[in-house]
């Protein structure tokens, strides 16, 4: 293992144990006591409708690493949706699948040249998703259009119940995991998100890394947008607006720290599947879907609770609710 | 060999660096001197490609620097700052090869040959380290060597050290020294900051002096002595460092802190008094529970077992805040980051914390606040341009005097606690610091000062606890003391 597995990238994947456990055992007790969650459709549905968010959260999960964040993603997906569901070239959807990777690379791509130039991410990704968003809406302004038939075939082909697009969003998120951990690419990336200022005096290529981040983040977006269309056979201008958090969501749920630097994109995985789950589960039981924002709300800041207590202590008003590993006294100014 | 020609930089209204010509020979040492704020850190930074030069030329063996870090690093210029530059989250050996990490065919990281590269770095330094370890988990001397194993695993043209002893023992600064002996003997010219007098004569062929951006003195070491390399730093004679004793302060009484039995984070059976009036100085070697003792004192830690009493009465320090309510100040040892506010200006950061005192009804009155900063920084002996001035522009003798001053202004204080309150302090600003301390003390203050510079508590502390291993192993005189007995009990062989 030693000799596959850097020390780091071990030491990132241990804190994303608990969520992996968690999201197993809610696996197996819904599987042990829900009739419908056992049936092939409803597992069919699950994994469909996390592809999207799997590829979309990996992309958000490599900018939160480098203590950024990408608020622009939803408005990808949107537009994503709707170059996919457009008549394009010769209707065999070559042309709309080419658009939809150039949109997202280039969208990404200006990110991470205004982020690298020192304009601060919010700000940055917060006006791109409106100049995405007003652009989607100027090619497509409500629900519709039609999706090339050859194109529409392979985004809804399934192994049984279990389609294509979630194996490919799977292997995308392992292949991310690969080059944010074992790869140079990926130290210079947990350099950054640990101090931009420090790596770049260790005359890092801190510039490179930050457009590439986002460059990555922007495509799997628009990918995660096309994959989106396997599912809702239409293009939909306004459709991606709840990716934008629930990526970020997904992230934070997969262990990775919002202040960048810590963590492994592999707990995406998990972190997608929880959120799916409840939906799913909360659907199947036919509660109110407000139910849904609110208990996922509520598992975020359990998860973050946790996460934070295996590293430091947890302690709210001074009193210590778990004991940490190391205690770390704040050291902060006596004022 | 380096060379630099009228090198000049201005930040605003001041100028950094006036006009520097300078060489270096390979294989030679040149230790560059000056008191903080004289500019030898912006020319480093120079070097190092992180700030370009207004006028000038800096060349590596003819390759004329860019202005760019990784220019600077083509050029085989190698660093290793002052404030480490490592990445926690990132392992020693990763760190060692950041950038430059070897990979196999498909392009991932090699770790058998990753591990091999790290460990042939860390042996030229002669640390034996596991490189697998998370930089996270070292302590700053194991910090220090990593970042020196790092900077040195290319064999490079210019080796620059700013001040890169500070948190090493004399058995590390040993292994520092025989590796740059080792680079030296392979051509490396070396620049290296340090204010520990000694080890400049020590480690250095070449003494050059900065004052207030300009270069005043270079030569060879054999042209200079202890005395003229004070003066020519202060550029003036410091007729005395440390401040005389006041007469004999009453002993006994009440004290105005009091640590009865005291255990917790590391330390056991802390019992010492500071009476007011009295400097009671803690020392030990790194690593051996100071530290903790100056957070017990003041509210950051709280103790497992043990009395705190305040003038007498049995207190609890809950934070921080709760011990400045009791009176107690800390200074923490990292000013840079745990004490000061960088961005925020002289004037906000010295009324911190007294805003209250100086706004009673809690609306910002300029003229109130220059009324009562002010005398304060006469008092600092403070050097800047303006109250608005940035503390982060500030040299690191400058930064330490505005955190003292906070305490100056907040009134009511019965102990200051201040821990390693000189380290990366120059000569000049240290001598005023020093005076202050005992101002403050003839004024009726008491003072506990955690220092792990012996010569500091051998000069100015009244009474010194010596710990080891988290325990006080002995107690000294201040005016009696000698650094061999405290080094007898602070390395646990005797016991007083």
């Amino acid at each position: 293992m030693s000799a596959v597995l850097g020390a780091t990238t071990r030491a990132n994947l241990k804190p994303t144990i608990p969520i992996w456990i968690v999201t197993i055992l809610a696996v197996v007790v819904a599987f042990a006591v829900s009739t419908p969650f056992r049936t092939g459709t409803n597992a069919s549905s699950l994994l469909l409708g996390m592809a999207p968010l799997l590829l979309v959260a990996a992309g958000q999960g490599i900018v939160i690493l480098t203590g950024g964040i990408d608020l622009s993603v939803g408005s990808v997906v949107s537009l994503a949706t709707v170059i996919t569901a457009s008549s394009l070239g010769d209707g065999s959807g070559t042309l709309n699948v080419a658009l939809v990777v150039v949109a997202g690379v280039v969208i990404g791509t200006a990110n991470g040249v205004g982020v690298a130039a020192g304009i601060n991410p919010l700000v940055m990704t917060l006006a791109t998703m409106g100049i995405v968003k007003g652009g989607a809406l100027l090619i497509m302004d409500s629900p519709g259009g039609t999706v090339p038939a050859s194109l529409l075939e392979g985004l809804t082909w399934s192994f049984g119940s279990v389609p294509l697009t979630f194996l490919i969003s799977l292997g995308v998120v392992v292949v991310a995991w690969l080059l944010t951990s074992e790869t140079r690419f990926g130290h210079t990336l947990y350099a950054v998100g640990h101090s931009g200022i420090g790596a770049r005096r260790a005359a890092l290529r801190t510039n490179r890394t930050l457009i590439v981040a986002y460059a990555l983040s922007g495509l799997l977006a628009s990918l995660g947008g096309l994959v989106l269309v396997g599912r809702v056979f239409s293009g939909d201008p306004l459709i991606g607006d709840a990716f934008s958090l629930d990526s970020i969501t997904a992230v934070l749920l997969g262990g990775i720290a919002v202040v960048g630097g810590r963590g492994a994109l592999l707990g995406i995985i998990p972190g997608v599947l929880l959120l799916a789950l409840v939906d799913n589960l909360l659907n199947l039981a036919g509660v109110f879907s407000y139910y849904q924002y609110i208990t996922k709300g509520m598992i975020l800041i359990v998860a973050l609770a946790l996460y934070n207590a295996a590293g430091g202590e947890l302690k709210i008003g001074g009193v210590r609710l778990l004991p940490g590993r190391g205690s770390k006294p704040d050291a902060g100014a006596p004022a | 060999m380096f060379r630099c020609t009228d090198v000049s930089k201005r930040f605003g209204a001041t100028q950094a660096v006036a006009g520097v010509s300078l060489e270096v020979p390979a294989g030679q040492v040149l230790a560059l001197m000056g008191e903080n704020g004289a500019g030898k850190s912006t020319f480093m930074a120079m070097i190092a490609g992180e700030v370009v030069p207004d006028e000038g030329e800096l060349a590596v063996d003819g390759h004329v620097l860019r202005g760019t870090p990784a220019d600077s690093r083509g050029a085989g210029v190698a660093i290793v700052h002052q404030e480490l530059s490592l990445f926690p989250n990132l392992t020693v050996g990763e760190n060692i090869t950041l950038g430059r990490t070897p990979r196999n065919r498909i392009g991932l990281t090699d770790h058998r040959a990753s591990k091999v590269q790290a460990r042939a770095a860390l042996d030229r330094v002669g640390f034996d380290i596991d490189p697998d370890r998370p930089v996270a988990d070292l302590g700053a001397a194991e910090r220090q060597l990593v970042e020196v194993a790092k900077a040195i695993a290319t064999t490079p043209k210019l080796l620059i050290l700013d001040e890169p002893t500070s948190s090493l023992e004399q058995g590390e600064v040993q292994l520092l020294h025989r590796a740059v002996q080792r680079l030296t003997d392979e051509g490396t010219a070396v620049v290296f900051v340090s204010h520990r007098l000694d080890e400049v004569f020590q480690f250095s062929d070449l003494i050059a002096v900065m004052r207030t951006g300009a270069l005043v003195a270079a030569g060879p070491k054999a042209e200079w002595d202890e005395d003229r390399l004070i003066q020519t730093m202060v550029g003036r004679e410091i007729q005395q460092l440390y401040p005389p004793r006041g007469a004999e302060a009453p002993r006994g009484g009440i004290a105005a802190l009091e640590l009865d039995g005291i255990t917790g984070g590391g330390v056991h059976d802390i019992t010492l008094r500071v009476e007011a009036g009295r400097i009671v100085g803690v020392s030990g070697l790194e690593g051996h529970g100071q530290h903790t003792v100056a957070e017990l004192a003041t509210g950051v830690r709280s103790p497992d077992a043990g009395t705190i009493r305040v003038a007498g009465q049995d207190t609890r320090l809950r934070d921080p805040r709760g011990a400045l309510k009791a009176g107690i100040a800390y200074v923490p040892p990292n000013r840079r980051e745990a004490g000061l506010f960088l961005p925020l200006s002289i004037r906000d950061n010295l009324a911190t914390a007294a805003q209250r005192r100086l706004h009673p009804r809690g609306v910002v009155s300029p003229g109130r606040e220059s009324r009562a900063i002010d005398p304060v920084i006469e008092r600092l002996h403070l050097r800047y341009s303006s109250t608005f001035q940035r503390v982060a522009d500030l040299s690191g003798g400058n930064q330490q005097k505005v955190l003292f001053g906070r305490w100056l202004l907040a009134g009511d204080l019965r102990v200051l606690v201040l821990d390693d309150p000189t380290r990366g302090v120059d000569v000049g600003a240290r001598a005023e610091i020093y005076r202050l301390l005992r101002e403050l003390t003839d004024d009726g203050m008491g003072v506990l000062l955690v220092s792990t510079d012996m010569l500091e508590l051998l000069g100015l502390a009244d009474e010194i606890h010596v710990m080891y291993e988290g325990r006080i192993t002995g107690t000294v005189d201040g005016a009696d003391a000698t650094e061999e007995s405290i080094m007898a009990l602070a390395s646990g062989r005797a016991a007083a």
